[in-house]
């Protein structure tokens, strides 16, 4: 599986690409590529989707696409800028167009501060307004997003619940009308019954407000619910890209395969599948060699400790890294499958796990 | 070879003669005094869980469920606390134990798995230490020995090289690591009842379906009772044999697992079913939220807690808090207009036509519920 590759990114008005993003922490012996040569495009208006889990770098690369992470190499571009190449102070202005929203609602905004002074904040860093314009903006944000000026503007996040917090958030992302809204784990720290409201609040604004959005998350159900595409990520590389339904229904890629098959579905009836991944993350200083996904993957072959998989389509609008990816079924519905990519020869085809 | 013991231990009987339930809660109450007012964190649970079952508690944040476990164990901090009601294991009542006296019961006889390890493990023991070290005060064995187990503990929870890791610190292990550490720990000295709060939570979902899988197995090897305390009903619906749905520190619906799915009562479970974006759904579905927040615990509304945010609720309601009762043998719930009956369809087309928001909420288009609900809209009744 691999980063290495663009077959994924599409000739649109894609409001942010990232090109070969490579994102290192550490020195020496102790490097780790987060983000290992990573490419993406989100169309304005358009929702991505990505996910994956632990350590597979979808923070790192949604902070490099906010541009507060710095890149080891491959670039970001907005609107079509190479936000590296401009001069600084039109990068101080480009940023306004990208805000973030973080996973821990109640630790990121300041826990000294009256939630209504956390959403003035950024107008008051941009010198924008006066005071009483900025206090009123502020009040509209938190409307919209549910949350009263008046009685809980004044207090502070400790006073809050998660979902208040997390509406704040979003309340004080919107401030600076962003085109881009780059949601880190938005909903992971709040209950079933909040999250349902955030998410929807999030669909809400993104509509009105026709917000471009970059949704990180490890929930795959979550992430399908928000999403137009969706890309998978693991140990810094690429996966899969694919629209939602798709990707879902007929995942190429044994770790999608493996992802979906671990997620417990609300529903007794369904019979509990056996755990289609063993093992652990491999160490993210020494990843193994070409496919970093072949130590746990039930269909790994000699070519897969060879070569990186570059990633390629399958079916349209539905890419994959991977030497020998599951494919597809055609899309007559007879269920058989076109066998272009050959089953490794060593071993079982493994477990094809299929959503039905 | 047992330390010689300065006192005489409590003794509980033998899981193979034990004949009543493992485990009986009979209307415990468990509150917080604070500077808002008495905080009823758990107002008046009860249930049983037999030898060798599973039970789910489900519920939100200040739902009580963790307030529960840590008082059916007796495991609450020191302070302002009122607690009533009896606790029974294995036949023999321990809520009246000190933590003295209770030092017989945890560990050997029931033990807690906590759902942080970071934060419950010490993180300048080494494992190996934090494992041996109750193997060799509770149960007596010596270093050797001792060290013998931990290793076929470690094995025994999946963790590949058991003697290299015993020598590790919490921190170089990775999540789903520390969890089974943690479950090793529990696990040592043999406890009859285990109780798990939370102990997946924050972990990835392949690492969650493992360590899931691991607990149920180690239950049924061990004819262990397990509590399995979370948030996320889809945790619960393949791996417990009743669920318990809390809210508000009462348990407001109890059935056996698929009875709770399939013939569900309590409108609060309802709306949590519905409110979990399934995979299942087409993309952009719109999610049946449950409007509004859990009650204040110090200042709860008269009448049924789940009221404010209710898209079946009457008047009766809102004054009247609705007692337990039969649905069946082994279904409990509390309600005056229950999903599934005439009352409760009636209760909610009169919401719709008021355009209550939760009852909007509820019936919101969009969603082709693969839940198995037998209510329409309409009011067909079960």
């Amino acid at each position: 599986m691999a980063g290495s590759g663009t077959a994924h990114l599409r000739t649109g008005e894609a409001l942010l690409r990232a090109d070969n993003l490579v994102v290192e922490f550490g020195t020496g012996e102790r490097r780790v590529r987060a983000v290992s040569d990573v490419s993406f495009d989100v169309l304005r208006g358009e929702t991505l989707g990505l996910v994956g889990e632990s350590g597979c770098g979808k923070s790192t690369t949604g902070r490099a696409v906010a541009l507060v992470q710095p890149l080891k190499s491959g670039r970001v571009c907005l609107e079509d800028t190479d936000m590296a190449q401009i001069p600084k102070r039109e990068l101080r202005t480009a940023r306004t167009k990208v805000q973030m929203v973080f996973q821990d609602p109640i630790s990121s905004l300041n826990p000294r501060r009256k939630v209504l002074d956390s959403v003035m904040e950024p107008l008051a860093v941009w010198g924008m307004g006066t005071k009483d314009e900025r206090r009123k903006k502020a009040g509209e944000c938190l409307e919209s997003v549910g949350v009263d000026p008046d009685q809980t503007g004044r207090r502070i996040p400790t006073e809050l619940s998660g979902g208040q917090c997390q509406r704040v958030s979003i309340a004080r992302a919107l401030m600076l009308e962003p085109k881009l809204l780059i949601c880190d784990e938005p909903v992971s720290a709040l209950d079933v019954s909040v999250q349902a409201q955030i998410l929807n609040l999030l669909q809400d604004l993104k509509e009105e407000r026709h917000l471009t959005v970059l949704f990180i998350a490890h929930d795959l159900a979550v992430v399908k619910n928000v999403s137009d595409r969706v890309a998978v990520m693991y140990l810094g590389k690429l996966c899969e890209v694919a629209p939602p339904e798709e990707l879902y229904l007929d995942p190429a890629h044994p770790y999608t395969a493996a992802l979906l098959a671990s997620i417990p579905e609300p529903d007794p009836e369904v019979p509990l599948k056996s755990v289609p991944l063993s093992g652990d993350l491999p160490s993210p200083t020494d990843p193994p060699s070409g496919c970093r996904f072949r130590t746990r993957c039930p269909r790994a072959a000699e070519r897969c400790a060879v070569e990186e998989p570059v990633i390629r389509e399958v079916s349209p609008g539905h890419f994959v890294a991977c030497h020998f990816s599951l494919q597809p079924s055609s899309g007559n519905g007879s269920g058989d499958k076109t066998t272009a990519t050959p089953s490794p020869t060593r071993g079982a085809p493994g477990e094809v796990i299929k959503k039905v | 070879m047992r330390l010689p013991s300065r006192r005489r231990e409590l003794e509980f009987p033998s899981i193979a003669d034990l004949e009543g339930p493992l485990l009986e809660v009979e209307d415990l109450h468990t509150a917080f005094h604070t500077r808002r007012g008495l905080v009823r964190a758990v107002d008046g649970v009860s249930f049983e869980l037999q030898r060798g079952k599973t039970l789910g508690v489900v519920g939100e944040s200040g739902s009580g469920k963790t307030v529960l476990i840590r008082s059916i164990m007796g495991l609450l901090p020191p302070g302002a606390i009122e607690r009533s009601g009896r606790v029974r294991f294995a036949g023999r009542d321990i809520e009246p134990l000190s933590a003295r006296e209770l030092r017989d019961v945890w560990g050997t006889q029931m033990a807690l798995v906590f759902q942080d390890p970071m934060t419950a493990l010490n993180p300048v023991v080494r494992i190996g230490r934090q494992i041996t070290e109750s193997l060799r005060k509770r149960v007596g064995l010596d270093r050797d020995a001792a060290r013998e187990t931990a290793i076929a503990l470690l094995t025994s929870v999946g963790i590949p090289s058991p003697a290299r890791r015993l020598r590790m610190y919490p921190h170089e292990l990775s999540g789903g690591m520390r969890q089974r550490v943690m479950i090793a720990i529990a696990l040592a000295c043999g406890p009859r009842l285990l109780l798990a709060d939370e102990p997946t939570t924050g972990l990835d979902v392949t690492i969650q379906a493992q360590i899931l899988d691991l607990l149920r197995s180690l239950q049924q090897e061990r004819s262990m009772g397990m509590i399995l305390v979370t948030h996320d009903l889809a945790v619960v619906a393949g791996r417990t044999d009743e669920i318990a749905v809390m809210y508000a520190g009462r348990i407001v619906e109890y059935a056996a697992t698929s009875d709770l799915f399939a013939h569900t009562r309590m409108p609060y479970t309802e709306a949590l079913l519905r409110a979990i974006p399934r995979l299942s759904e087409p993309s952009h579905t719109r999610l049946r939220v449950i409007p509004g927040r859990p009650p204040d615990l110090a200042n709860p509304p008269p009448g049924c807690a789940f009221a404010p945010r209710c898209a079946y609720v009457q008047e009766r309601c809102r004054s009247e808090a609705p007692p337990l009762r039969d649905a069946g043998p082994t279904h409990r719930f509390a309600c005056w207009f229950p999903v599934g009956s005439s009352e409760g369809a009636n209760a909610l087309a009169s919401n719709l036509e008021a355009s209550l928001p939760a009852a909007v909420a509820l019936a919101s288009a969009g969603h082709v519920s693969p839940a198995p609900q037998t209510l329409t809209s309409t009011g067909g009744t079960l």
